[in-house]
């Protein structure tokens, strides 16, 4: 397996067209300002600790080891990439959702998961290029559905909030983004640049809002695109937004195939036997429908992919600083 | 062998068995539906659509599935986009998930036209669509009348 650098905006359109169905798909039912609110929150978080990672200079699963030794550490990574199969499992039923009017199971999940294992066994920089390619088609498609709905949105019933909504799965699809601990930049940094994960907010943030405005849309991007003419001469654009969620549901299987890799990697086991190992359960998985209580998935996921990342990453840096002030009081 | 290789093989032979979930259709028997009437009628529902096919069921999605397989090829229900409700009022939460798109526009009448003239006389016509019904089933909708040449839109609608 090849392993390049990867550039900041490379490993950002990852980030972006992988968390894009999951949240479009979850943010479309709930009211808008509260997924801007949210997201922007689970924003804060990533940025924290992009800036601790930068600052420990330690990667996340060598981080691992090193804080919390082989044997704590190496559990840890275990529990993750366990946690990393069993969302890579309940992602891939999930790609369902790209053809409500079909039943897609479980042909849909197994060719995606082909696919997927087939870009993440040849490592990451296979799948952040494959992603990088459909970024810019996701972008276009996005760009023009949105475009054409606006003459249908009533900016009154921006006003007019759901009631309710269940913020838990929303919550589950927003751990997305954390495993993009996987993915380390050029400088060994995983710094996210701002503008960049703003799109990330926007976009599901956007689809929550024209979901709201625009009449009939049931809480669903597909449905929604029901509505929408193209200058009154073309009708019936929603395969677009199932080919737009086809795309995001592939890279969101990507990015976590690739942090299982990143797990197994700090196990002492190949990229390739994590990325392409997580999918087969995942595969045998997809003949059985069964969804997971999504409390269970944020509670264990925000423990191993956003809690421990950011308090091992602290305790480096404050390791780091103690030896700093030792070495300046040396030399004092 | 390639794994590329290897999953389009796989593809193609889930192709033959037929466990691809997305059915083909013949392009030059797919029958575009433009308006669709609903009407009550011997304690059910009929259902006619522009081109001419018509079906009756017990209730309105048990019709619609009946005028799917009765017309002469592929028809389209999600190219609908005029709707005319004569003698009931079904829910469009119903209609929706149906198939129907939400912007289609929706007319009461008091008897069940010529879908086809109807089509012709609709066509330039807006008002409250399906999307709207479903979010305010309170909304009034545009009547069309009886005159001495036939139905004709009551004029507040047309303004």
């Amino acid at each position: 397996v090849r392993e390049f650098p990867l550039l900041p905006r490379q490993r950002c359109a990852f980030v972006f067209v992988a968390a894009s169905a999951p949240l479009v798909t979850v943010s479309a039912r709930l009211p808008w300002p509260l997924v801007a609110a949210i997201l922007l929150l689970t924003l804060a978080l990533l940025t924290g600790l992009g800036a601790l990672e930068a600052r420990a200079g330690v990667l996340w699963p060598r981080a691992a080891k090193t804080v919390w030794g082989n044997g704590l550490g190496g559990a840890i990574l275990v529990l993750q990439l366990l946690f990393a199969a069993v969302y890579l499992w309940q992602l891939a039923l999930a790609t369902d959702s790209a053809f409500p009017e079909q039943q897609t199971l479980p042909f849909v999940p197994l060719t995606l998961l082909a696919v997927c294992a087939l870009a993440a066994g040849r490592g990451r920089e296979t799948c952040v290029r494959a992603v990088g390619v459909l970024f810019l088609f996701l972008v276009a498609l996005y760009g023009a559905v949105f475009a054409f709905a606006a003459p249908d949105v009533e900016l009154s019933r921006l006003t007019v909030l759901p009631a309710g909504g269940d913020l838990l799965p929303l919550g589950v699809v927003a751990l997305l983004p954390f495993f993009s601990v996987a993915l380390p930049s050029s400088q060994g940094k995983i710094r996210l640049p701002v503008l960049w994960m703003l799109a990330f907010v926007l976009l599901p943030t956007a689809a929550a809002a024209f979901c709201a405005a625009v009449p009939g849309s049931r809480g669903s991007l597909y449905d929604m695109a029901k509505s929408v003419e193209v200058f009154s001469v073309a009708r019936r654009i929603e395969p677009l937004v199932s080919c737009g969620l086809t795309i995001g549901w592939f890279a969101a299987l990507c990015l976590t195939a690739v942090f299982a890799g990143a797990a197994a990697q700090g196990l002492g086991l190949s990229f390739r036997t994590g990325a392409v190992g997580v999918c087969v359960p995942a595969a045998l998985g997809s003949f059985v429908d069964i969804a997971l209580p999504p409390g269970l998935l944020l509670s264990v996921g925000a423990v191993f992919c956003v809690l421990l990342p950011i308090l091992t990453q602290g305790i480096v840096c404050r390791k780091k600083g103690v030896k700093k002030a030792k070495k300046g009081v040396d030399k004092g | 062998v390639r794994p590329v290789s290897f999953l389009l093989a796989i593809l193609a032979l889930c192709a033959l068995a037929g466990v691809i979930p997305f059915s083909a259709g013949e392009l030059s028997r797919v029958i575009p539906a433009e308006l669709l009437v609903v009407s009550a009628a011997d304690g059910g529902v009929l259902v006619q659509v522009d081109s001419g096919t018509a079906a009756w069921g017990a209730d309105v999605p048990e019709a619609l599935e009946t005028l799917s397989r009765a017309a002469p090829g592929s028809l389209l229900l999600s190219t609908v986009d005029r709707l005319v409700f004569c003698g009931l009022l079904p829910e469009a939460e119903e209609l929706l998930d149906c198939g129907l798109r939400p912007a289609a526009a929706v007319f009461l009448s008091p008897e069940p036209e010529d879908p086809e003239a109807l089509r012709k006389y609709l066509r330039n016509v807006g008002g409250v669509t399906l999307g709207i019904l479903a979010d305010a089933p309170q909304t009034p909708l545009p009547r069309l009348i009886q005159g001495q040449s036939g139905l004709y839109l009551d004029e507040e609608w047309l303004s």
